[in-house]
């Protein structure tokens, strides 16, 4: 036996069924609104590009027909600053590489044995590449390996 | 699943497989939407608001919920926020009671006047109910939604519309009780 308030929910189920029941379709009135919408949205994009590019091309010229002394000195104060700065790294390169030279020959000739020419001796039945290569191998291994243990321990 | 297949080739720009979810979901949303709105014209604007809405933030629909109770929420918000526009939150009575008539005649095979007169007395007090709170008991005794679909509809917290429904559900019982 069902209580009022059931009966009544129920009964206003079944009223929104039929309810709904008659409703035209608003398929094709959303679709047009839409199509129309893209449309709408798609021409004023294409103003906006259009009103800005001219806008930005305009005031171009604009500047450079009023402003442009102005512009000469601001871009020949830009490019002197460019170089005395690029001049500036490629000297202080230099001398750090020119210092470094230095130190690593002064390093080797203090040594007994060059440490290099030592295990290049040691390993003299293969040539030291081979040693580079085989390093670079064992790297490779390691990383893969540490993908491994990392892929397993944190799934995705 | 197939709605996702539509919402898919929608976001791509294809208004005609979303035009196959305004079909399947229309009711549906018409149903909730009208029970705020003064007749079905006004209704059925705001139902078409809410597909154009729905289509536009189709893309901040991650499928955390089904896709009905995601164009529930929309539609609620949309139901409320032209309620405060138009302050027409008060029905046209007159217009619903002959549907009402209309739709109990081909129901009803063994009317009953004392529980006509309840029923009509009920319905009364739910239509005098404020916007929010009508569409509260129509998402939760009307549709049968579950509560947490409710609250996420209302954008509420669930103690919260466990609260809200069950005050009102007093509210009507103690009016029905007076009289």
């Amino acid at each position: 036996m069902k209580t009022i308030e059931e009966q009544f929910f129920a009964h206003g189920r079944k009223q929104r069924t039929m309810e709904a029941s008659g409703m035209p379709s608003l398929r094709g009135n959303i679709i047009e609104m839409l199509d129309k919408q893209a449309v709408s949205r798609k021409r004023f994009r294409i103003w906006a590009w259009i009103t800005g590019i001219s806008a930005f091309a305009g005031l171009f010229v604009f500047s450079c027909f009023y402003s442009g002394e102005t512009y000469l000195s601001l871009f020949s104060w830009i490019e002197r600053t460019a170089v005395s700065l690029s001049e500036a790294v490629s000297d202080t390169f230099r001398q750090i590489v020119a210092r470094m030279g230095e130190m690593v020959s002064g390093f080797f000739t203090g040594l007994p044995l060059p440490a290099i020419e030592k295990a290049t001796m040691e390993i003299s039945v293969w040539p030291v590449q081979i040693w580079y290569v085989l390093a670079l191998l064992l790297g490779i291994v390691l990383l893969v390996g540490a993908d491994k243990l990392i892929r397993h321990k944190f799934p995705a | 699943m197939e709605d996702k297949l539509y919402i898919e080739k929608a976001l791509k720009g294809d208004t005609r497989a979303y035009g196959v979810l305004v079909d399947k979901y229309q009711s549906l949303i018409f149903v909730l939407v009208r029970r705020v709105c003064n007749n079905s014209d006004d209704a059925m604007e705001i139902l078409q608001d809410v597909f154009l809405k729905a289509y536009q933030q189709l893309h901040t629909f991650r499928g955390a919920s089904s896709f009905a109770t995601w164009l529930y929420r929309i539609a609620f918000n949309t139901a409320i926020s032209n309620v405060r526009k138009t302050r027409s939150g008060s029905r046209n009575k007159g217009t619903y009671e002959t549907e009402i008539k209309h739709t109990q005649d081909a129901w009803e095979e063994d009317p009953d006047p004392e529980r006509e007169a309840q029923f009509e007395k009920l319905r009364q007090l739910v239509d005098d109910l404020p916007p929010s709170e009508r569409l509260l008991i129509e998402l939760y005794y009307y549709k049968e939604l579950k509560m947490e679909e409710v609250a996420y509809i209302s954008g509420m917290t669930v103690a919260n519309a466990k609260v809200r429904i069950h005050r009102i559900r007093q509210k009507l019982q103690t009016e029905m009780t007076v009289s």
